[in-house]
């Protein structure tokens, strides 16, 4: 989910004033020069640092909102068969948006592999499996569909093992999402401190205008 | 454009993913996907007892062929009807709780852990640079 940090983590210590994007570039390359910067771009070094990519606050939120929708959708009882239905959907596509952002930390990671000094060989692992574990569960889940696709005028006549299938690839999946999110704990931690301290900056500019 | 071939890319590797998963079911059990029909019937075989409070969704469309026995209720679900009171209901919250308790406390554990690492693995470094800062130079 977190990914994106791979860079910033496996890489060392980020630029300062600069964010480490997804493949491990300097976010200022990649992003259009003061896009979220409160102090207008380029500034002091505080003001720099204070800055976060775009690509960054994209990682950020998205990943946050399928951690969310993940929750709601496991949470069968909570939001009802509909909701449960097509949330799930949605985080398949949603599954499929997040892979294709983090494309080049797997291209990366897989390469650095048979390093024996390689970082990432664990939070690689753990993604795989989760990935076969989510797109498992989803795949599944469409299947059994009982709201969702009937409403498109299809309806599957599957046995019961589909089911079973579900709800095993859930339960996996409810072991491996926190594991996956909490390996990349530093990285979240100092995003949101860096967002919230950009946000404090804008609203304090703000004040001052 | 990157986006474009690294979307197709991740797309490729979730239709594999979903081809091994079909697989796996087939292997399973033996029990593929089946024929897609349209306009669903639901049947109730025989006139055996039924447990009370069971419940039948039925799909848009759907049509119940047969008598309903008594205890069975029957739902007409609607495509878009998410049910969203379901979640305002706080018989349900407990679900929610329940999955958020477990995502914390796997989540907690691992970070303790890799927090535990973190300070052994700098404990050991610094122990490192300590033996070879007191060797004598030759």
């Amino acid at each position: 989910m977190t990914s994106s940090s791979a860079g910033a983590d496996a890489g060392g210590n980020p630029v300062i004033g600069a964010d480490v994007a997804a493949d491990g570039k300097s976010a200022a390359s990649e992003n259009t020069a003061g896009a979220g910067n409160p102090t207008g771009g380029g500034g002091s070094a505080l003001g720099r640092r204070r800055w976060v990519a775009a690509r960054t606050r994209l990682d950020f939120w998205f990943d946050a909102a399928l951690l969310v929708g993940y929750t709601l959708a496991y949470s069968f009882g909570f939001t009802g068969i509909a909701i449960h239905e097509w949330l799930g959907i949605a985080l398949g596509l949603a599954l499929m948006f997040h892979l294709t952002l983090h494309w080049d930390w797997v291209i990366r990671t897989t390469k650095k592999l048979f390093n024996p000094r390689g970082h990432d060989k664990l939070i690689w692992a753990v993604n795989l499996l989760l990935m076969f574990a989510m797109v498992m569960c989803v795949v599944s889940g469409i299947v059994i569909s009982e709201v969702a696709l009937p409403s498109m005028g299809i309806h599957p006549q599957v046995g019961p093992s589909w089911e079973r299938f579900h709800i095993l690839t859930a339960e996996i999946t409810l072991g491996l999402v926190p594991v996956h999110v909490a390996l990349r704990w530093r990285w979240i931690v100092r995003v949101a401190r860096r967002l919230w301290t950009s946000r404090s900056a804008r609203r304090a500019s703000r004040r001052a205008a | 454009m990157k986006f474009i071939r690294q979307f197709a890319v991740a797309t490729l590797v979730i239709a594999v993913v979903v081809a091994l998963s079909v697989v796996v079911d087939h292997l399973a059990s033996g029990a593929l996907i089946g024929s897609l029909r349209h306009g669903p019937l639901t049947r109730f075989p025989g006139k055996g007892p039924r447990a009370p409070g069971r419940v039948i969704v039925l799909p848009p469309g759907g049509k119940i062929g047969g008598k309903i026995p008594p205890g069975v209720k029957v739902i007409h679900a609607h495509g878009f009807d998410l049910g969203l009171t379901s979640m305002f209901d706080s018989v349900n919250w407990p679900y929610l709780r329940h999955t958020v308790v477990i995502e914390v406390g796997v989540l907690a554990a691992v970070v303790v852990l890799d927090v535990i690492r973190r300070k052994w693995r700098r404990a050991r470094r610094a122990h490192t640079r300590a033996v070879i800062s007191t060797r004598p130079v030759r």
